[in-house]
């Protein structure tokens, strides 16, 4: 996406959010579906953005579908607001949707668009969360027929995908999946988390905020609803590892920025060669710098 | 053909405001299903029509075999009308058993399966006929009272949704709330 976008004439003759009426309410219709079948990739026409597919589109008509005058947005890129990407995409619906406020804060937001993170701060029941989805299926790797995928998917048959897992385990020990891992949701259909750590598997499982995937290229609309079962594929005997952060002394790495040793750390390559770790989530690193700062202040 | 007409003002059935907002109620409703949520207020429709201009047009069918729309309405929406048997979307009066076999997808395509939209008499927590619900969306259980709803629904809705993921979604809707009930929700009690 052009970070200089404006909106040509015609398009300003556009209503609220972009997209015309009867697009909304086709994924409308289809987040119901999705919300009502979970974890099942729902079908839907993926409209033309003015931005090319892969930009996050998906998530974008998510968000576009849904947002009115009463929400507040936030739109973060591998949990940062301030990324080119984000920052271009946040202008787009301040844009496209007048009356919206957008904001940094996770806690204020009533909608997130988001790529590649869940935020760290658990969800609430009135936020939603729109994720980018790239590739929705997770069956393509073991089955290239969708015909066939759409068979095994509505039969809950993993069988194959858990044999792929398998051979993964046998050769390096353990599961070596960075991102995507697959999980499945309500006990039978299995996902796509979209490109999330396996630190952030754990918070689709029960989350009290709906999350809906957006894959615009594939064009697939698929949901977690609240209070619903997210569990990673796994082996009776191999549990499930979440990133860990430890150091070659076995101690838990902190942010260098806010000092935070619960949070999701991106490692920087500083300039003199040496290694730095620090909170992927600058929302929630700013919170934590927030806190300690007026910490030192009252003592 | 159901274009809304931004010059309406948001209390307008027809209006995109008032439609973002009734679906905003609408995915709530699906999301934490058995908790009512009310419909944005409007002056030109009540209950079932809300929905119906919410999510129809003429991209999809609509059955409404006890006549609950108003004709000047189903025009408006300009959906493609169709046998009970194969519509997308069907209204039908709660009150009365139904007497229909819904479309309920196939294991490929499930979310063929029709969403139904039940006019009942009200959804305002009366223990008359309290449901306990589970299932994704909820929290333990959900508690649901309302009046109007034939016990014949309960025990149809069962049998359509006996083989997940095929099976219908319900939307309960008196004039001005609304409460959604997916396939995925399991339901006990009730009159019975
Ligand atoms: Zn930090």
């Amino acid at each position: 996406m052009n970070p200089n976008y404006q909106l040509t004439d015609s398009q300003d003759s556009y209503g609220f959010g972009f997209l015309d009426e009867f697009a909304k309410r086709e994924i409308r219709r289809v987040i119901l579906k999705a919300i009502s079948i979970p974890g099942y990739q729902t079908p839907y026409a993926s409209r033309e953005m003015p931005m090319g597919r892969g930009f996050g589109t998906g998530g974008l008509q998510l968000t576009l579908s849904m947002i009115g005058p009463e929400d507040t947005l936030k739109v973060i890129d591998q949990g940062s607001d301030d990324s080119v990407n984000a920052v271009n995409l946040r202008k787009f619906a301040e844009l496209t949707c007048p009356d919206v406020s957008t904001t940094e804060s996770t806690t204020e937001a009533t909608l997130i668009q988001t790529r590649h993170r869940v935020p760290e701060i658990a969800l609430r029941e009135d936020q939603v969360l729109n994720l980018q989805v790239p590739y929705p299926d997770p069956l393509v790797i073991v089955e290239p027929s969708e015909a066939k995928r759409k068979i095994m998917h509505g039969e809950g048959d993993y069988a194959r995908l858990l044999t792929k897992l398998y051979e993964d385990l046998v050769k390096f020990d353990e599961i070596t999946i960075s991102h995507r891992y697959p999980t499945r949701i309500n006990g039978h259909y299995v996902i796509d988390p979209s490109p999330i750590p396996r630190y952030d598997v754990p918070k689709l499982h029960q989350s009290q905020a709906l999350l809906l995937f957006g894959a615009g290229r594939e064009k697939k609309i698929y949901a977690v609803p609240p209070y619903t079962n997210a569990e990673p594929l796994v082996f009776d005997d191999v549990p499930f590892r979440t990133e860990n952060f430890y150091n070659a002394d076995g101690k838990r790495r902190a942010c260098n920025r806010c000092g935070s040793t619960n949070s999701f750390l991106d490692e920087l390559n500083l300039e003199d060669g040496s290694k730095a770790w620090q909170c992927s989530d600058t929302d929630f690193c700013n919170r934590q710098l927030a806190r300690t700062d007026a910490g030192e202040v009252t003592q | 053909m159901n274009n809304p007409n931004t010059a309406l003002q948001p209390d307008s059935v027809w209006s995109p405001l008032f439609q973002q907002r009734a679906f905003r109620a609408l995915m709530t409703a699906f999301s934490f299903p058995g908790r009512r949520q009310p419909l944005p207020p409007c002056v030109d429709a009540k209950g079932p029509a809300c929905i119906a201009a919410v999510l129809c047009d003429n991209e999809v069918t609509l059955a409404d075999p006890d006549h609950l729309i108003q004709p000047d309405d189903i025009r408006r929406l300009g959906i493609g009308e169709a046998s009970v048997e194969n519509a997308g979307f069907i209204i039908a009066d709660g009150s009365r058993a139904p007497s229909f076999e819904p479309a309920l997808g196939s294991l490929a395509e499930p979310e063929q399966g029709a969403t139904l939209i039940i006019r009942v008499a009200s959804l305002d927590g009366t223990t008359a006929f309290p449901l306990t619900l589970r299932g994704p969306g909820i929290e333990g259980t959900q508690s649901l009272g309302l009046r109007g709803l034939h016990d014949g629904w309960l025990a149809e809705r069962a049998r359509w949704n006996r083989n997940f993921p095929m099976g219908v979604d319900l939307i309960l809707v008196d004039d001005t709330q609304v409460v959604a009930l997916p396939r995925t929700t399991q339901i006990s009690g009730g009159g019975n």
